[in-house]
């Protein structure tokens, strides 16, 4: 962690100020985030599995060896050592504040910052990255609680930046990370969604867990503007002028379709998927979540067992 | 104040400044508009490309409304007026008077542009109705048939008057309608005085020149033709001639067909109609003013009335049609009594008049005789025949007789041919009224007391040239073709002279006694040839003229002697019909279903019934009231004494124009011809007519403003 000797008051106080959110969302949230799927060295048992050259003959069940004369290592569920890294889209459009003046941006990191809390409050390691063009700012996950300060001393100095390349920044994530990890994503991904989703169906080709925050302002989810008005892109020169009534149908139905499909898609390769809406209080969206997850993963362990 | 488009208010038209309102707002508000940072951009270009041609018309549509409701407010608050120059009549000092004179030959009945030329002409009279005063009088003349309203009328009621007026389908006389009006004009003291003719300056309805030109007041001539151009197809002629007089033939109708316009015609469909059907069609090209002929073979035609139609719209379809009658053909059952049957078939009185009524020739006779004795004639049931002819018979019993009365009473035909076997006195006392006349005795002609007792043979008179021909005798039109004047009568009856007449004379003997009389009992005719029927008395039945006059009687008095009429006479003409001594009156149903009374006129020797109201083409049967009794109130078609079919005059189908030169000529340089929205007079005060616009600009303003708000709504 950076000495907070020659930091900025500005960006002390965010820290603060993301720390207490975080804490209080993390108090409003459910605890328990998941079930480590790697099979490990915990006291309770998985299943059976045939023994192959390499595995340690530590595991080996000779009771059943005894039994059946063909040899079995045990194995464990394993919850106590997972990897979460949580990845942020760092891009200009993050900085869009609906009219209640919460940015996007300031939305994942409050996001990102709760469940980091709670991750390593589980004593699971937790790592950060942010997606520019590529991945930066890339802090290996630990799951000592003082990494909590500096993810979020992380969090906090994130400014946004020109325009986003997520699958490169998940490109360049792959080789820095060693073992199954579970990958937070926050993001608008208001991108061309098909090279994130062949990045992201890459990670969870190499066992990870992709989870997909997708955060919005209402404003556009709704298009809600009134007025003739001049609509300025954030990463790009586009500038039109519209009037916003008269696009509004059209406008939505194009949303909802690349929101359709972008759930469809995660749904189709096993990709949790969670809109964020600006407007929808983090705790409640976090609850909402934690419940639907313990629920699945619930479920992934009793279809294991 | 000019024609044309001004204000009442001209200042307030500046208004029309605010037109530009709308735009100036439009581009302020795009100058103003906010700039609102977006990061879905992806999607509201996606949006705006979907909906961007849309908008872009629904922009400037709305754009367009509001400069439209800008200006309208402005024109309307500066109270726009529209003003147009209408034909004023010529006004001084004085009160006026006015003839209008309508051309209402059929050719006014052209279309123009939705309306008739007609209907046009009322409608510009009715205008200049509008622009009289109260102390102003006005009459109207009829062009065809020269009927007028006088000059006393108010504008009010003369519109009236002007409504119930009809075009005809006959030609106009307009110098004598223009003469009429001058005539009326010429009592009217202390106004000035015009005469306003509505015409399509059609050159047969202007034929002649106006009486007394001297006398004219302006006349101005209204063209209300101008440039319509003259295209019309007409059926100008009819002809049909019959085959032959045997059953199964066809008769020949000769249809001229001519085209009065600039165009040529092709593959003009002309149709034959009959007793109610189509009975034959074909086509014809026809050069532009040129006519053609078109020839239909007509087979089992239907008696009755029928029409040629050529089918074309072209500009007056009134003339498209012409009418023709039918009658006769139908077979007839004859049943001959021989008074005085022979030893051989040449003795027999009958043998002639047999083989003249069925000559057995290569097609069948259209009457079937049977002949019988009077023995056998007891017995027989007449129902089944139409004609009993009764050659030199006796005296018949009393009960025989009746029926022979009932026979003829029900519509039965009689032919009384006499002999030897006749005596006037039992004939006379036999048949009582059912003769036409009484016998009077047999008369041989012998040739005078110089002569000794040498007989010198009375012939058959030919007709009077100008006498109405007998329809039995329409054969023998021609002496050219077969005389009857060649046969030799030695003996005859003579009959009583009648001191009123009752019956009809058709032949007489160069003595002049009648030889060939009709009279009429009940439903049915009696004819008496006062001679015998074979060579006992006279020498006829070995002429040529035997066989078609005998034919043409037992025809007659069956109802069956084929005739036509093909409309030779003109509607809306003077229809006359000469009327022998004992005919009272006539009743003519139209086409239109209604009887019309006819007229009797007697001028000297010349007796004729005038048939009133024929403006209409089509077919009237006649019905003459004879002998004492006046015409009936109905007429029943089958049983017409004449049907005529009237058709439109031909001279009325062609629609070639005089020049406004000549027309000014036939009115001795008085009349001015003007096209019907020319002013007669520009400086007349009420020459120009003025509307005011606002309550129209305020209508307009109301629906661009409910255009303009579906447009936002819809935005």
């Amino acid at each position: 962690m950076t000495s907070p000797a020659f930091m900025d008051p500005e960006l002390l106080r965010r820290i603060q100020t993301l720390e207490l959110k975080a804490r209080e969302v993390a108090d409003g949230a459910l605890l328990g985030i998941h079930h480590a799927p790697q099979r490990g060295r915990s006291l309770e048992f998985a299943e059976h599995k045939e023994y192959s050259p390499g595995d340690d003959i530590r595991r080996i069940d000779w009771k059943l060896f005894a039994k059946s004369d063909r040899i079995y290592v045990k194995e464990y569920e394993d919850d106590t050592n997972v990897s979460a890294l949580v990845l942020i889209d760092g891009s200009a459009s993050m900085s869009y504040a609906g009219r209640d003046g919460v940015s996007k941006l300031d939305y994942a990191r409050t996001l990102a910052a709760t469940l980091s809390f709670l991750l390593l409050t589980q004593s699971d390691a937790v790592g950060l990255g942010v997606i520019g063009q590529g991945l930066s700012d890339f802090l290996p996950p630990r799951s000592r609680q003082a990494h909590f300060h500096e993810i979020v001393h992380r969090l906090a100095a994130l400014e946004p930046r020109a325009g986003t390349d997520i699958p490169k920044a998940l490109g360049d994530l792959i080789p820095l990370v060693r073992g199954r990890a579970m990958a937070l994503v926050f993001s608008d991904f208001l991108d061309d969604p098909e090279p994130m989703l062949r990045s992201l169906r890459l990670l969870r080709h190499r066992r990870h867990e992709p989870v997909l925050f997708q955060v919005l302002t209402p404003e556009e989810l709704e298009f809600p503007f009134e007025r003739l008005s001049h609509f300025q892109d954030l990463e790009s020169p586009l500038r039109l002028l519209v009037d916003p009534r008269s696009i509004r149908a059209e406008y939505k139905k194009h949303f909802d379709e690349f929101l359709s499909a972008v759930r469809a898609a995660c749904s189709g390769h096993g990709i949790d998927y969670q809109l964020a809406r600006t407007d929808d209080p983090p705790a409640r969206l976090l609850s909402n979540w934690l419940s639907f997850r313990t629920g699945t993963t619930g479920a992934r362990a009793r279809r294991r067992s | 104040m000019n024609p044309g488009f001004s204000f009442l208010h001209p200042g307030l038209a500046l208004g029309l400044i605010g037109v530009s309102a709308p735009i100036i707002i439009h581009f302020i508000f795009r100058r103003r508009a906010r700039t609102v940072p977006f990061p879905a951009m992806r999607f509201v270009l996606l949006a705006y490309q979907k909906v961007a041609r849309k908008l872009l018309v629904q922009e400037y549509l709305l754009l367009a409304a509001r400069c439209l409701m800008a200006a309208l407010l402005a024109l309307a608050v500066a109270g726009p007026l529209w003003s147009k120059v209408v034909s004023g009549l010529v006004r001084g000092e004085k009160p006026l008077a006015v003839m209008f004179v309508f051309d209402t030959s059929l050719s006014m009945t052209r279309d123009a542009g939705g309306a008739t030329l007609f209907d046009r002409a009322r409608e510009r009279a009715d205008e200049w109705l509008g622009q009289l005063q109260g102390a102003d009088r006005v009459g109207a003349v009829d062009g065809v048939r020269l009927t007028d309203t006088g000059v006393a009328l108010s504008p009010d009621d003369l519109r009236e008057k002007i409504s119930e007026m009809r075009p005809a389908h006959a030609p106009a006389r307009l110098p004598e309608a223009v003469s009429l009006a001058a005539s009326r004009l010429a009592d009217v003291q202390g106004r000035e005085r015009m005469i306003i003719v509505f015409t399509d300056l059609q050159r047969t309805s202007w034929t002649g020149a106006v009486s007394r030109p001297d006398l004219l007041p302006p006349v101005y001539i209204i063209d209300m033709a101008g440039k319509l151009a003259p295209r019309n197809v007409a059926v100008t002629g009819l002809a049909i001639s019959w085959k032959s007089l045997a059953r199964d033939e066809a008769a020949h109708l000769r249809a001229t067909i001519a085209n009065f316009g600039r165009d040529p015609v092709a593959r003009a469909l002309v149709r034959v109609e009959a007793g109610g059907a189509a009975v034959a069609q074909g086509f014809v090209d026809i050069p532009a003013g040129q006519s053609v002929e078109k020839d239909f073979t007509l087979t089992e035609v239907p008696a009755g009335a029928g029409r040629v139609t050529v089918e074309l719209q072209d500009g007056m379809t009134g003339d498209n049609a012409a009418w023709f009658h039918l009658r006769g053909g139908q077979e007839v059952r004859a049943l001959v009594v021989d008074g005085e049957p022979g030893s051989g078939a040449l003795e027999s009185e009958t043998y002639f008049l047999g083989q003249a009524l069925n000559p057995r020739l290569y097609t069948r006779s259209r009457i079937v005789p049977r002949e019988v004795t009077a023995t056998g004639f007891a017995n027989l049931p007449l129902v089944e025949y139409q004609v009993l002819v009764l050659a030199n018979v006796d005296k018949l019993d009393a009960k025989t007789v009746e029926r022979v009365k009932e026979f003829v009473t029900n519509g039965g035909g009689l032919l009384l041919t006499l002999g030897g076997r006749v005596n006037e006195d039992n004939y006379n006392a036999m048949w009582g009224d059912l003769l036409p006349r009484e016998l009077r005795g047999i008369k041989t002609s012998y040739a005078g007391a110089q002569a000794g007792g040498e007989i010198r043979p009375m012939h058959i008179e030919p007709p009077a040239a100008d006498a109405e021909l007998h329809p039995i005798l329409a054969v023998f039109r021609d002496p050219g073709q077969a005389d009857l004047g060649l046969a030799e009568f030695q003996k005859y009856f003579l009959m009583q002279q009648e001191i009123v007449p009752r019956t009809r004379v058709i032949l007489r003997l160069t003595d002049g006694a009648p030889l060939m009389v009709e009279g009429a009992y009940g439903r049915g005719k009696v004819i008496v040839f006062a001679s015998t029927a074979d060579h006992g008395w006279n020498d006829l039945c070995v002429h040529p003229t035997y066989l078609p006059l005998m034919q043409q009687t037992v025809q007659y008095l069956g109802n069956a002697l084929m005739g036509e009429d093909t409309g030779r006479t003109a509607a809306g003409s003077l229809v006359e019909i000469p009327a022998d001594s004992d005919v009272t009156g006539a009743s003519a149903l139209g086409p239109d279903g209604v009887v019309r009374k006819g007229e009797l006129v007697e001028e000297e020797m010349n007796r004729r019934v005038r048939i009133p109201d024929t403006d209409l083409p089509g077919v009237y049967y006649v019905k003459l009231g004879r002998a004492g009794r006046p015409a009936p109130a109905k007429v029943d078609p089958a049983d017409a004494d004449r049907v005529l079919a009237l058709n439109v005059a031909p001279e009325e189908s062609d629609l070639g124009r005089l020049t406004p030169e000549e027309i000014s000529a036939r009115a001795g340089g008085k009349a001015k011809s003007l096209a019907p929205d020319a002013p007669l007079n520009p400086e007349s005060p009420e020459a120009l007519e003025t509307k005011p616009l606002a309550g129209l600009m305020l209508t307009l303003l109301l629906v661009f403003a409910l255009a303009e708000r579906a447009l936002t709504r819809k935005g």
